[in-house]
């Protein structure tokens, strides 16, 4: 049988992703969705999720993929691939801002333009909401191999979060150092994809 | 026959201590949120805190780190904050009744230093020497040191060797050993993770991690 499994590390920049714009203390109406990409490999029936790609944020939670979002998911596949990683865009994610970890029907049209591109690939639905006593989390994918329609069948998929091992501490440690450098210098301690780029004129100028 | 004399010390050698992530990135985020500026490993204010877990023997597990006290630009001295001692016999009976094997009763004390040489200055060996004699013979010491951490973690324990009845502030130092291990959850850093978040997003942004009881 199928199963995700994604490291502590993945999860941590998850939540930092969704939380950023998700806040217990934060008006309904002010939160925001995160969406992103997992990033990892297939081995056997287990897709390894070893990282994510924050890209964007949304006021709504009923994005439709365009043409930008997709470059993103060949933007950062160059980008793996020029580090001659072998791990490569699996799927994505967004945050549910209400009516909880419902797969919708926007959810599959996004979900089939994945999986016409890669037919095992994943999507994350995070439910902040759903934190105490829960990871928040659940992950779909349309059944069947190939040809996928806003029609076909979907699942869940099981999933298990790694837990840290010592290999992992100096993972965590730098997580955190990052989180208070944030802390002073005032930016965010996860930057959306090119968030932090300058343009190569404005950088000329200053 | 091997025999023991009265007053000889009985411990001659330092404790096997494994610190988990949760409670030394717990200790970076009290001390590191008072930097004056962005990567800055030299904050002009200290903190103190109690380090909990369970010990078997010589083997101590640090499993969690609570942040008690902002100490200014003062090297602790628990002189200095006698309400401390309120607040660990506070935190000892929440753990008593918390009865997790894990986290059962405190191990020691950390406090950071404005310098890169661990060793305790005597501020620290009259502090040290106060908690063994009245709150805890077995109770360590460490001092952690920002400015040391580009090339290490910056951390160093150690108490004061000798029967309770004898040990002074002038009893000899024996330092113990330490690494991160992974030992509790995962789950607790997810929790302490989500914590941060929300103070640094929405809530008044002044502190990543709060003392214990407020300012």
């Amino acid at each position: 049988m199928v199963k995700a499994i994604i490291t502590g590390n993945s999860y941590m920049k998850i939540l930092s992703h969704v939380l950023r714009f998700w806040g217990t203390s934060l008006p309904p109406k002010d939160r925001q969705a995160s969406y992103g990409l997992l990033v990892g490999r297939y081995e056997n029936d287990q897709i390894l999720i070893h990282d994510v790609e924050p890209i964007m944020h949304n006021p709504a939670d009923d994005l439709l993929f365009e043409d930008s979002f997709m470059q993103t998911y060949s933007d950062v596949n160059g980008v793996k691939a020029q580090v001659e990683s072998q791990d490569r865009v699996i799927g994505w994610y967004r945050t549910v801002l209400s009516g909880g970890l419902k797969f919708s029907a926007r959810d599959i049209r996004n979900q089939v333009k994945f999986q016409s591109l890669d037919p095992n690939a994943s999507a994350l639905l995070f439910d902040p909401a759903a934190l105490e006593g829960s990871l928040g989390f659940s992950i779909f994918r349309l059944h069947g191999t190939r040809f996928f329609s806003a029609m076909s069948e979907f699942g869940k998929v099981p999933w298990e979060v790694k837990d840290f091992e010592d290999a992992d501490i100096d993972s965590i440690v730098r997580f955190f150092r990052d989180v208070t450098k944030a802390f002073k210098s005032g930016k965010h301690f996860i930057e959306e994809f090119q968030e932090g780029d300058i343009p190569a004129a404005e950088e000329e100028i200053k | 026959m091997a025999s023991e004399m009265e007053g000889t010390p009985k411990e001659t050698e330092g404790y096997q201590i494994k610190v988990a992530p949760l409670a030394y990135v717990k200790v970076l985020l009290a001390s590191l949120q008072y930097s004056a500026k962005e990567g800055d490993t030299n904050p002009s204010e200290k903190i103190t805190g109690i380090f909990t877990g369970s010990r078997v023997g010589k083997e101590l597990k640090i499993a969690n780190f609570y942040y008690l006290r902002n100490l200014g630009d003062k090297d602790f001295d628990i002189a200095n904050f006698p309400e401390i001692l309120g607040q660990m016999e506070k935190l000892q009976l929440q753990l008593q009744k918390r009865k997790d094997p894990e986290e059962c009763e405190i191990i020691g004390w950390v406090a950071s230093i404005n310098a890169t040489d661990l060793t305790p200055a005597p501020i620290h060996l009259k502090t040290q020497y106060f908690l063994q004699a009245e709150v805890a013979e077995n109770m360590v010491g460490a001092l952690f040191a920002p400015a040391l951490l580009e090339e290490s973690h910056g951390l160093a324990f150690f108490h004061l060797r000798g029967d309770y009845r004898y040990v002074t502030e002038f009893s000899p130092v024996v330092t113990s050993e330490y690494m991160l291990a992974t030992i509790g959850d995962s789950e607790s850093i997810f929790d302490l993770l989500i914590e941060v978040n929300e103070r640094f997003h929405y809530k008044d942004r002044k502190l990543l991690l709060p003392p214990l009881g407020g300012m």
